[in-house]
């Protein structure tokens, strides 16, 4: 920032020098966002100035709150002999009101959409938060949607974020602290967790790590959350998006730490376990058997995108003698036509979906819909019946397909679908050997992964006591421990108290 | 969060760690050759061996107990002084790499007749190793805890198994139950006592659980659950294939699974246990892997023990390439385990004296 250019950062007590010094830091003139309103303060008899940059601030505020009062009021006699408190404290009548004593708070502020007052003879400025960005209203969301349950999703405005996660968690510990990173254009980060439950370790560690970031911007959730990684190479994530907040609220009170941002419409949750991943918003909104149906069928999903391919191959190439004789014939004369080796079809095919998803993402979507139509017509059909792949194959794949996107979790769908890739190549080389090796691996990674400290599949292995969240839940009222692998402080969701008749 | 105890095994990853480590001879060429000196009285001997083995563990344990906290390795440097403790740790590592080549040569043997008949079998080899070695490079956290995560998974497979098969079984075939005669039983049980010596073994690895509890039950639990559980399973061999039959199977349980079918759909399931058998195997070696470069690390007193490692994959695969083929595998197979029985059954009271002299000598000081 400017100060590493002259050093000085203190104000001096003429006007004329300190405005000066901010319309260099801010290119003034060329750069017209810069607004200086110099006027008189009539009650002091004394120059001023009123500084603020054009689209951050909301112009009506300034009017109505600073400079009319400046302007007006005619009073002579105050209690407070410093110019700059009568100010702050008798004239405006602006909710806020600090005082800076360098540029480089002022230049933060004014970036930040607050209204700089600067008067003669004082060596401070005063400041007020007048923030006035565009925002979008709170819509729905769009990722995580749900049938049952609450259909707000956060926006880009990092202030209408944290108001939503306060009007589901009205908790006085509920804390929001503000960190800052990049070095050219500083972004603030909240940082929110509930004092008395989450692990001030976590906490800590996470604030650590958030000041430890060295760049010169971080304009995003998503990139910060790259930075905070300790795996950048791993497949698997090691924290979670979410765009609602009644997620965020739940996580919260489990003792977890999440993270808001200006301009991103979503909180990041950290730490995370493999749980948090597979579950879905929904998942407690729906009664007992209800959402324990959804994560069997979900979880048979998920083991169905990621091996399905690869035991096919499997079994085909070296376990002919699994598959029903009546199948494997018919298997066999549909296969005698197409002249590629079972691994090559798969590949065609899993390919050709992978295009469709990239595609159905990437285009306008006005022409959405005919992706749908040439996909399934050209993949389906027509390769068939030209003897590019066989009718099976169609099945599997779309089965597999169908499967990924019954994974709630954006990242984890990736870490599936690059897994599927790797267990088809070993499951062509080896059959079941090498699948039952590469998952043997995989098995040996995720059990010692661990996000921001926590292991990733903890509470099951290591075992902590918990509420047994996990591949199934129980009913609500017998959720009363909170999982344990957290370290939260208070361990238990409700006193014991009478049992219920 | 306490990064200590992240580390440390618990209780449940810890028995379920015995349960495989111990559980998997079911699989092998353990039951064949049992069966080949035992008869039809074969089962009985996993018993036996468990009830000499029982004594040994016991007066180990009474040392263990006096120094909690502290390994096999630790405690015999302690009594034994630097030449004893480093002998002593040798001499258990040399059993244990011999015994782990010799039965992961088994092992391949069987992937290799079973399913894989087109495959060289260094190959087999050199890919079930590599994926045994990265297991055990995660640490023993990671093998700890994937053998609790599958464990109820597998008990449920043999379960599942037992309950496919049941329509064959015929418990007449156990007549006569003696077998070869009573003195006979007790004479081979006592000489393949050995091959529950992953008991005497696993005492080197107390610090890596989170309490001695803990260690003492896990321990005590696997051993027994495992031996009954393979006792069960051979007596289940024998009802379904029959003696002689039996010595003339050189893998029961394979050929067990063999013969599963769901239905009339499903003829063929075997791919599936087999698969599945897989998976454990290599946590299975990975344990041993782990355990050959702890020993021989405290042997040679490193602090790095885990650099062994990758060393101790590759020697296990030269050494287990040295058998021609099954036959010999199985003749170094019975040779071995008399040999271990007298080091594992004779340890526990060496190192008992060793403790008491060095008690005495301390006392007076």
């Amino acid at each position: 920032m400017t100060t590493q250019t002259d050093g000085k950062t203190e104000l001096s007590t003429r006007l004329s020098a300190n405005l000066d010094r901010i319309k260099r830091d801010f290119a003034y003139p060329s750069n017209e966002a810069l607004i200086i309103r110099n006027l008189v303060v009539a009650s002091l008899k004394c120059d001023a100035a009123v500084l603020y940059l054009e689209g951050t601030a909301d112009v009506n505020e300034i009017e109505k709150r600073i400079i009319e009062p400046l302007i007006e009021r005619t009073n002579t006699s105050f209690k407070n002999g410093n110019p700059l408190d009568a100010v702050r404290l008798e004239i405006v009548t602006h909710r806020t009101g600090k005082t800076a004593c360098t540029f480089d708070a002022i230049n933060e502020g004014l970036l930040n959409g607050w209204t700089i007052v600067l008067v003669e003879g004082v060596n401070q400025a005063l400041k007020f938060e007048t923030r006035g960005f565009e925002t979008r209203q709170v819509s729905e969301p769009i990722v995580e949607h749900v049938i049952r349950g609450p259909k707000e999703a956060f926006t880009e405005s990092a202030a209408i974020n944290r108001s939503l996660v306060r009007k589901y968690l009205r908790d006085r510990h509920l804390v929001a602290e503000t960190l800052t990173v990049g070095d050219r254009s500083v972004s603030e980060v909240t940082i929110m967790y509930v004092k008395d439950l989450a692990d001030p370790n976590i906490v800590d560690s996470i604030k650590q790590r958030i000041r430890a970031v060295r760049t010169d911007a971080v304009l995003t959730l998503p990139m910060l959350e790259q930075y905070l990684d300790d795996h950048p190479y791993s497949l698997v994530p090691s924290s979670l998006n979410t765009e609602r907040p009644d997620r965020a609220s739940a996580f919260l009170l489990e003792g977890h730490v999440i993270l808001l941002m200006e301009n991103s419409p979503a909180a990041l949750v950290l730490p995370i376990t493999i749980w948090s991943l597979l579950h879905s918003a929904e998942d407690h909104y729906m009664r007992w058997a209800y959402s324990n149906f959804m994560r069997i069928i979900r979880l048979l999903a998920l083991f169905v995108a990621v091996m399905t391919p690869s035991v096919y191959i499997a079994v085909a190439t070296f376990h002919e003698e699994m598959i029903p004789t009546d199948l494997l014939l018919a298997i066999a004369a549909t296969r005698e036509k197409v002249p590629f080796p079972a691994l090559l079809e798969v590949l065609l095919m899993e390919f050709a979906f992978e295009l469709v998803r990239e595609a159905a993402i990437r285009v306008p979507t006005v022409i959405g819909p005919t992706i749908g139509i040439v996909g399934a017509l050209i993949l389906g059909q027509a390769a068939v019946e030209a003897n590019i792949i066989s009718p099976i194959l169609v099945v599997i794949v779309a089965m597999t397909g169908i499967s990924s996107f019954t994974i709630p979790e954006p990242s984890l769908n990736f870490a599936v679908r690059i897994t599927r890739f790797i267990l088809l190549f070993v499951g062509s080389f080896l059959g079941f050997f090498g699948i039952a090796l590469v998952i043997a691996c995989l098995l040996a990674y995720l059990t010692t992964y661990s996000s921001y400290g926590v292991p990733f599949l903890s509470p099951l292995t290591p075992h902590y006591r918990s509420s047994a969240d996990m591949i199934l839940r129980m009913p609500v009222h017998k959720e009363r421990m909170r999982p344990l692998n957290l370290n939260p402080q208070d361990s238990v969701r409700r006193p014991e108290r009478i049992k219920k008749r | 969060m306490n990064t200590s105890m992240q580390e440390k095994v618990g209780g449940r990853e810890f028995t379920s760690i015995f349960l495989i480590a111990v559980g998997m001879k079911l699989s092998d060429i353990t039951t064949t050759i049992l069966f080949e000196s035992g008869q039809t009285a074969g089962w009985m001997i996993p018993l036996l061996s468990l009830a000499f083995m029982l004594v040994a563990y016991v007066v180990l344990m009474s040392v263990l107990k006096r120094r909690a906290g502290q390994g096999l390795p630790e405690i015999v440097f302690t009594v034994g002084g630097k030449f004893g403790g480093g002998l002593i740790c040798l001499l258990l590592f040399a059993a244990a790499l011999l015994m782990t080549a010799v039965t992961s040569r088994g092992y391949v043997d069987i992937i290799n007749v079973m399913v894989y008949q087109q495959s060289p079998l260094y190959a087999l080899y050199l890919m079930l190793m590599a994926a045994a070695f990265y297991v055990a490079s995660r640490g023993f956290a990671a093998i700890a805890r994937i053998s609790w995560v599958l464990i109820f998974l597998i008990e449920g497979a043999i379960f599942l198994l037992i309950a496919i098969m049941w329509q064959d079984i015929d418990w007449m075939r156990l007549y006569p139950w003696a077998g070869p005669g009573v003195l006979a039983i007790v004479r081979t049980g006592f000489m393949h006592s050995a091959m529950f010596g992953e008991i005497i073994l696993a005492t080197a690895l107390v610090p890596q659980v989170t309490t001695f509890k803990a260690f003492r039950i896990g321990s005590a639990v696997g051993f027994i659950v495992s031996s009954l559980k393979i006792s069960f399973l051979m007596a289940v061999y024998l009802s379904v294939f029959d003696y002689p039959e039996i010595i003339h199977i050189a893998y029961p349980f394979q050929q067990l699974t063999k013969n599963t079918s769901f239905g009339r759909v499903f003829t063929h399931a075997e791919s599936l246990f087999i698969g599945f058998w897989l998976v454990i195997s290599v946590i299975y070696f990975a344990f041993y892997i782990y355990l050959l470069a702890y020993l021989f690390g405290h042997a040679l007193r490193m602090n790095r023990f885990q650099n062994l490692q990758l060393p101790m994959a590759g020697l296990v695969v030269f050494i287990g390439l040295i058998p021609g083929n099954t036959e010999q595998v199985r003749s170094y197979w019975e040779l071995l385990i008399s040999y271990s029985t007298v080091l594992y059954g004779a340890l526990p009271f060496v190192i008992w004296l060793l403790d008491w002299n060095w008690r005495r000598r301390h006392a007076k000081t």
